[in-house]
């Protein structure tokens, strides 16, 4: 892993841990200064570290590097993590974002399990849409990560004090509210590609019915969440939902469908 | 009942229709039958095979027919519950999202909704699409419908294709560091790079664009097969040389045993497949739309069904049968006579001996549109590949095994596979087992060990329950191979010339108009209300590139749909806080 990467790895961590160490006080209490300011700078430099690779790789390739599964978790890494700094900045509580920097931690961590060289890009990655449609949907899927840590804390915490309910479910409502828009513009600008590329805007194509599942979930939750309903089960939906968008990223290829489907460009 | 009571009442069933309860449902529901869909294997996806299908699920396969869970997406029930989604959000935009200017996102969003989803439906009744195969400086005004059983539809004019290609990228050479850096450059001679990892200086002194594979690396213009760079490796002032010769793509090395029924073959991958072929030499008609498949008597005068249940009624007649092509890459031929609407075809099916594209012929958009036929499919295919990225001498090599079987379609992955432990291949009844493996290997009438350059090989025994084991020698590849310079540096050349764009040029012509265009693949011609779309190129053996059409009057609506759509989520995100708190259902 380059030193770069290494930095972002490492300050992650760091955030993570210095944000679960100021968490673990008596709900209400203010923030512990020496956790506090030290970690939201550890995620400062993290995003940047991190954002410098993606920008210095795009660079060294001559297009954006996310058509290996490298590139698109380290990508990943980086929404989680961005994410979580900006809801960080005017949240009340600190478990969840402590949770999301470990988690984009992680996510570097395995990207190294994909290092390969890297493949020129095939003919139908070479449009104008690469770039926004994968950026967009990995902003979404990045708020949907940490939506999904907010969610499985409060199915476990359920009798948890108020306070401490209601900080969570801050950062689920604000981070289910960053996801939604940019998995629609995601799911807009994949249907616009595939109509330039194939002349389908939506062909039923395992990888994009798969896109939809996730969609219409999200969805789905987003119309409980807003209209109140904010018990057990529409959390469960959330993770749900959550698992269908990594399903959508990773999983379709082992799909017995899937060798009907023309989206096989992220695998080697 | 009074005007008034008339009116609520209609509110309150347009309240239930429309409540998010019903939505929520709904979409979960949608969600869980598209998921189905994925999971089960569909006749209406591009190769689809039904055979396959009946292969895989047995008896449940017709109750999964008759529910339609084998072709969900154009399924009754699943338009059906599409249609109440759009009646919910209909219902749900008229009480409770127009005339309010907080609610302004939802409203755009719900409406980009029902404005794609209309779009869909213009589609359906009156857009259509297909394909259609050309070789150069063909011409056609039909295409294969993807409606209704693969019918030929008219074009409103007529698509001539004048030439086509495919544009690949250099031969570029990688150099990869400890901690996976990497650094891609197309070789000159005399550039230097310096990567940024290493202090090492790398220049290139001389490249040969074809060299020979061997021990040697020389130019003598005989064997003009890989690509090669003499490298100068700099470091702390001393100096050193090395070859880096390119792996190739292209199924230059053919091995064929003496009695001509096993032969062996290096795909793109430079990975092999021995094929078990029949003693007997036999062909197959295929339907590409429903799967069925019907042998072809191999000898003259011999008369056969045809598979094709769009054309019931129509047959073949063998013309011709020759036993050797004539060529080292092509075996036994047929010529063949179609007989359909009353019409008569001439086709002919040669049988490639690698026998890495059986499939020989896929007919064109006029006359036998839906036909493949398939000569001297092997009983069973095994690929060999090894599984480790770098190749570690201590510890022995794994390999994955990848076999397919014919005619039943099944076939399944090994992995880990080390020299020595017999693998039974589910359902065959057959075992496999890696005898030996050679990291380097000449490829000749037998592999023989080299210490430098050549090919990795693994021989391979196939048992079946009814006959003597047979062996096979397979060459291998790791998925990249790398040459490990310094503790610091590899090199990976990769001569793969992978594909950078497919570029077609066409004609379009009609009594008004004569318009050449070049279609690539992220960019399509447009002419009355048509697109043409450049799906695939095939070079060899016959060049032929397919294109798609489409005519979709529903377009502009699905665009404005997704722009309203997208719009509307943004906006009722930042104007989402307030509604959140209050609860859009009081």
């Amino acid at each position: 892993m380059s030193f770069v990467l290494s930095l972002a790895l490492a300050t992650y961590f760091m955030s993570g841990l210095l944000s679960i160490a100021n968490s673990v006080r008596k709900t209400g209490e203010p923030d512990v200064a020496i956790f506090r300011w030290p970690s939201l700078a550890a995620l400062g430099v993290a995003s940047v570290a991190n954002a410098f690779w993606i920008l210095s790789r795009w660079h060294e390739l001559g297009y954006p590097p996310f058509a290996d599964t490298y590139g698109c978790f380290v990508l990943l890494a980086w929404c989680v993590g961005l994410v979580s700094l900006t809801l960080e900045l005017g949240a009340r509580e600190r478990y969840i974002g402590g949770a999301s920097s470990l988690a984009a931690a992680v996510l570097l961590l395995i990207s190294t399990r994909w290092l390969a060289a890297p493949h020129p890009l095939p003919p139908v990655l070479r449009s104008v849409f690469f770039a926004p449609h994968v950026v967009a949907y990995f902003i979404a899927y990045g708020a949907l990560t940490v939506a999904a840590f907010a969610g499985i804390a409060l199915l476990a915490g359920k009798k948890a004090h108020s306070t401490f309910s209601s900080g969570l479910e801050e950062w689920c409502g604000r981070a289910g509210r960053i996801a939604f828009p940019f998995l629609t513009l995601g799911l807009a600008l994949g249907a616009v590609w595939g109509q330039q590329a194939w002349g389908d805007w939506f062909g039923w194509d395992p990888k994009e019915v798969w896109a939809l599942i996730s969609w219409v979930l999200v969805a789905a939750w987003s119309h409980l969440w807003r209209s109140g309903r904010r018990g057990a089960l529409t959390h469960v939906l959330l993770i749900v939902a959550v698992l269908a968008c990594y399903f959508t990223l990773f999983g379709v290829n082992y799909l017995p469908t899937s060798v009907q489907s023309q989206h096989t460009y992220t695998t080697r | 009942m009074s005007e008034p009571e008339r009116t609520s009442r209609l509110r309150g069933i347009a309240e239930t229709l429309g409540s998010v309860k019903l939505g929520v449902g709904l979409l979960i529901g949608i969600a869980a039958a598209s998921a189905l869909g994925t999971a089960i294997l569909q006749t209406s996806l591009a190769g689809a095979d039904p055979s396959e299908i009946r292969a895989r699920y047995g008896a449940c396969a017709g109750f999964l027919n008759t529910v339609g869970l084998t072709d969900v997406f154009h399924s009754t029930w699943y338009a059906v519950l599409l249609g109440i989604l759009a009646l919910n959000i209909v219902s749900a935009t008229a009480t409770r999202f127009a005339f309010r200017a907080s609610k302004l996102g939802m409203l755009l969003a719900h409406v980009g909704v029902l404005v794609v989803l209309t779009g869909g439906l213009v589609y359906s009744l009156i857009g259509d699409k297909g394909y259609v195969v050309l070789g150069p400086r063909q011409e056609t005004d039909r295409y294969v419908s993807n409606h209704s059983g693969q019918r030929l539809g008219h074009l409103p004019f007529t698509l001539r294709l004048d030439d086509f290609a495919a544009e690949r990228y250099p031969a570029r050479l990688t150099l990869v560091g400890p901690q996976g850096e990497i650094l891609t450059v197309t070789p000159k001679e005399g550039a230097e790079v310096t990567p940024s990892w290493t202090s090492a200086a790398v220049k290139f002194e001389k490249i040969l664009p074809h060299a020979e594979r061997t021990s040697r690396v020389i130019d003598d213009g005989n064997a003009p097969i890989y690509p090669a760079a003499l490298v100068r490796l700099n470091v702390a002032g001393a100096s050193r040389d090395l070859w880096c010769v390119a792996q190739r793509s292209s199924p230059a090395e053919t091995l064929v045993d003496g009695n001509g029924r096993i032969s062996v073959a290096f795909d793109n991958e430079l990975t092999a497949r021995a094929n078990d072929l029949p003693a007997e030499p036999r062909a197959y008609a295929v339907s590409l739309q429903t799967g069925r498949t019907v042998e072809i008597p191999v000898k003259p005068g011999a008369e056969f069904p045809l598979p094709n249940a769009a054309k019931p009624g129509a047959w073949g007649k063998v013309r011709t049968v020759v036993d050797d092509a004539d060529n080292t890459a092509l075996g036994p031929a047929l010529t063949l006579e179609l007989h359909e609407d009353n019409q008569t075809f001439l086709r002919s099916a040669v049988a490639r001996m690698p026998g890495l594209s059986p499939e020989l012929f896929r007919g064109e958009p006029v006359g036998m549109s839906d036909l493949a036929f398939v000569y001297y499919r092997p009983k069973l295919s095994v690929r060999v590949t090894r599984m480790e990225d770098w190749i570690d001498r201590k510890a022995p090599p794994r390999y994955r095994v990848e076999w397919w079987t014919f005619p039943s379609g099944t076939g399944g992955k090994l992995d880990n596979l080390a020299v020595g432990s017999p693998e039974t291949l589910d359902a065959t009844g057959a075992t496999i087992t890696l005898v030996e493996s050679l990291l380097r290997a000449q490829v000749d009438a037998a592999y023989t060990p080299l210490d430098r350059g050549g090919m990795e090989a693994a021989k391979v025994k196939v048992t079946w329950p009814d006959g003597p084991p047979r062996e096979y020698w397979l060459a291998t590849e790791g998925p990249e191979q790398m040459l490990r310079v310094t503790q610091a540096l590899a090199f990976l050349y990769s001569a793969r010339e992978e594909v950078r764009e497919y570029r077609a040029d066409v004609r379009l012509q009609a009594p008004s108009f004569d318009l050449a265009e070049t279609v690539t693949v992220n960019h399509p011609a447009s002419i009355l209300g048509w697109q043409i779309f450049l799906s695939d190129i095939r070079e060899a053996p016959t060049p032929r590139a397919q294109l798609m059409v489409s005519c979709d009057p529903g377009l502009p609506l699905v665009y404005a749909g997704l722009v309203l759509l997208a719009l509307g989520a943004f906006v009722a995100q930042f104007r989402g806080k307030a509604a959140e708190q209050k609860g859009i259902e009081t």
